[in-house]
């Protein structure tokens, strides 16, 4: 049994999901869709449900790639119920989505959520009132303090096997009305069983819904330009529109009924906005979270690295103590704590505040300011501030910010956007930079690092928008209040994205970790540097260095945790000069995303341009740690 | 305040089909921060219109232009609670008419 949590983009449906998932969550692929959703298994009065979190979605007729995987997964899998999860401050507009869904035909409780919010700003709502004219169970939730989401589950449960019944307040305008029955019959005569409600297909062909129309007969379809043609004469704009206008009406005047108005209450979140988003300030602060996180993420990281790196450092010497140097044995076991050590105490610590950190500016509401904020900057470089959202994904993990690149309509736009979100240092490769280059040469060194990477970003940008030109659409994007994230939630998101790290790269890192120290006491390792010398050569590296590098298109963070190993020492500052450990990170920062990422952008831009991203990212990097050799000694002064 | 802004849409939808030859429009992009307008027509691609009524920006709502950006950035706009940023090229294909 699958149930759905439907909503409009930052309804709180992720804080619903996240209260009743907690750690259960996980993220997968489901057959047919090829967007990965959050899901979890959850029981409901013994009865066990897959409750799926779809991605936001404004109305079921999608205007992006993301909004038509969501559809996808309403229309063909087989949802048992769609728990629909409703603003209640923006009420009118969310209702919209609602009469939309009730078409559907599919067993449905709407989750009044954010009741506090509502009230704030001045909404009072009659849930029950609300419940009879839509016909549907509505239940009055406040999901960041958890009220009202037993009784959610529980109404779910009991709804389960009700379809909405037909609704007074909702019915539309006689003509348009006229319109979806004759539609309606027309489809219930062609002989084809559907699988969807005719009188949804109806009203999506007389919207001119693009992938129903294409899937239509041809008779349909031209009964549906017929119709339409016909609203478009009485109406005077077209079909469309008028029946949107229609949907908003209906949603409108279900609102007057069911809530009333009173004074809001002041609000200093917007006094926040003031600063957060003015035309100097902006960027001040912009530019001030943005090192302040950086910062915060170096402290923090290296505070814990210390404090863990002693304890295991000691807990390796005692395994070992029995154990002859020189046997087999020692050879395994010292290799399998290496690769224990190289996650627990040089990537976890720095992994985990970043990704806190990111997940805090993202649920707080903060990223689609900066959108706001840098999308002049961005139309110089071909882009717009939308693209912004999956860019700065990118700095948590590539593979989600090349999904999230399916909110831009474009398909030019989503293919610069991912290329340049896989440029941009994931948290594995910040962890590379923070561990590496923070940790030896000063967090200065790291900023720049960061910077530079920016740097280049844009200059990629602007080279690649002159390949590909395009006049972009403009950016439309809601700016949604700020919201404090419960605890609760952040850590749900963490944990969803520190699990891959344990479960698929610790594990990879251990048995990389041991394929090395094996390789190196057979001399196999010897052979792999000897093919790779070219490349080293050129970076002005250690030729036993080639092996790392190739063990960070597995997965970045090998890279770092390798190189300690390749060089035998974890103190690399004796070994390498400040210009190796700086041309080191500038080419695992650049080159050839990890496996997971070519995966990702395969499924998002074909394998062609893969290809083609792979190649310019190899070429990029080996040019940037070249530079990098050739100038920083000037600097360096050596 | 809240009350005109919710149910004006209607209201002024009508007055467009009675009158839609309307004199004197600006384009969104051209009003200062802090003045109120009513969405007269937007010519944009289906995508695009599609997009911004989904968020409630349709003919005859009333906006209010919160802020813009510099370096041709996105005008932001409250449209009867939501704050929308909408790029300055958009905002271009947003025929509107000030509220005096």
């Amino acid at each position: 049994m699958k149930i759905a949590l439907v909503g409009q983009p930052n309804c709180g449906k992720s804080t619903i999901f996240n209260s009743v998932a907690g750690y259960r969550a996980a993220t997968g692929n489901f057959p047919g869709t090829t967007v990965r959703l959050a899901w979890s298994r959850v029981r409901l009065n013994g009865m066990l449900a897959d409750l799926v979190d779809l991605p936001g979605i404004y109305s079921l007729t999608p205007t992006n790639p993301a909004e038509t995987a969501g559809r996808k997964f309403l229309l063909h899998e087989d949802v048992s119920l769609i728990i629909n999860v409703v603003d209640a401050s923006l009420l009118s507009r969310s209702l919209e989505l609602t009469l939309d869904l009730r078409e559907l035909g599919i067993p449905m409780v709407v989750c009044l959520n954010m009741m506090d919010e509502a009230e704030r700003r001045g909404i009072k709502i009659s849930s029950q009132k609300l419940s009879e004219f839509l016909a549907l169970p509505v239940v009055e939730t406040i999901g960041s303090r958890g009220v009202g989401v037993k009784q959610l589950f529980r109404e779910a449960q009991r709804q389960v096997h009700q379809p909405p019944r037909p609704a007074s307040l909702v019915a539309w305008n006689h003509d348009i009305e006229r319109s979806i029955r004759r539609m309606q019959d027309f489809l219930d005569a062609d002989s084809s069983a559907q699988r969807l409600p005719s009188r949804f297909l109806a009203i999506k062909l007389l919207e001119n819904d693009e992938e129903i129309t294409r899937e239509a007969g041809i008779a349909a379809r031209n009964e549906a330009s017929r119709l339409r043609e016909q609203i478009e004469q009485t109406h005077g704009r077209p079909a469309e529109s008028v029946i949107m206008s229609e949907r908003h009406d209906c949603a409108m005047r279900l609102f007057n009924n069911s809530a009333t108005l009173t004074r809001p209450r002041p609000d200093p979140r917007a006094a926040l906005d003031n600063l957060l988003t003015h035309r100097k300030w902006g960027y001040i602060f912009l530019a001030a979270i943005l090192v302040g996180f950086f910062w915060a993420v170096f402290g923090i990281g290296s505070l814990i690295e210390r404090a863990i790196a002693g304890k295991l450092g000691l807990l390796t010497a005692l395994l070992l103590f029995h154990i002859p140097k020189g046997s087999l044995e020692y050879s395994v076991v010292a290799s399998l704590m290496d690769g224990v050590r190289g996650g627990a105490g040089i990537i976890l610590p720095y992994l985990v505040p970043f990704l806190f950190g990111l997940a805090f500016l993202e649920d707080v509401g903060y990223l689609p300011r900066v959108a706001y904020l840098l999308d002049g900057l961005l139309h110089r470089i071909g882009l717009h501030g939308t693209s912004m959202l999956p860019i700065i994904l990118g700095y948590g993990c590539s593979v989600p910010a090349c999904l999230a690149t399916r909110i831009l309509p474009s398909r030019r736009d989503r293919f610069l956007a991912s290329v340049l979100a896989t440029l941009v240092p994931c948290s594995a490769r910040s962890t590379v930079i923070f561990a590496l280059v923070a940790y030896y040469l000063g967090p200065m060194w790291a900023l720049g690092i960061f910077c530079f990477n920016a740097l280049v970003v844009i200059l990629s940008g602007l080279l690649l928008a002159r390949i590909w030109p395009e006049i972009s659409a403009g950016m439309i994007l809601e700016v949604p209040r700020y919201q404090w994230p419960a605890l609760r939630v952040l850590a749900g998101k963490v944990w969803l994205r520190l699990r891959e790290f344990v479960v698929l790269s610790w594990p990879l890192l251990i048995a990389g970790s041991l394929a090395l120290g094996l390789g190196a006491r057979w001399n196999f390792d010897h052979y792999a540097n000897a093919a790779l010398r070219p490349l080293t050569l050129v970076l002005g590296l250690p030729s036993s260095l080639g092996t790392t590098l190739v063990f960070g298109v597995l997965r970045k963070e090998l890279a770092l945790v390798m190189l300690a190993l390749a060089l035998g020492t974890t103190s690399v500052a004796n070994v390498l000069s400040a210009t190796q450990i700086v041309v080191f990170t500038v080419f695992i920062t650049f080159y050839i995303p990890c496996v997971a990422t070519l995966v990702a952008l395969v499924r998002e831009i074909g394998r062609k341009m893969t290809a083609l991203a792979a190649a310019y990212t190899f070429v990029l990097a080996t040019l940037m740690g070249v530079a990098a050799r050739l100038i920083l000694p000037i600097f360096l002064g050596s | 305040m809240l009350w005109t802004t919710l149910l004006s849409g209607k209201r002024s939808a009508q007055k467009e089909i009675e009158n839609p030859a309307e004199p004197s429009f600006s384009t969104l992009d051209q009003i200062r921060p802090g003045r109120e307008v009513i969405v007269m027509r937007i010519i944009a691609g289906q995508s695009a219109t599609r997009q911004l009524a989904q968020l409630g920006i349709r003919p005859g709502v009333t906006l209010t232009v919160q802020r813009t950006a510099p370096l041709g950035g996105p005008v932001l706009v409250d449209c009867a609670g939501i704050m929308v940023a909408i790029g300055r090229g958009m905002a271009r294909r947003v025929g509107v008419q000030i509220i005096e």
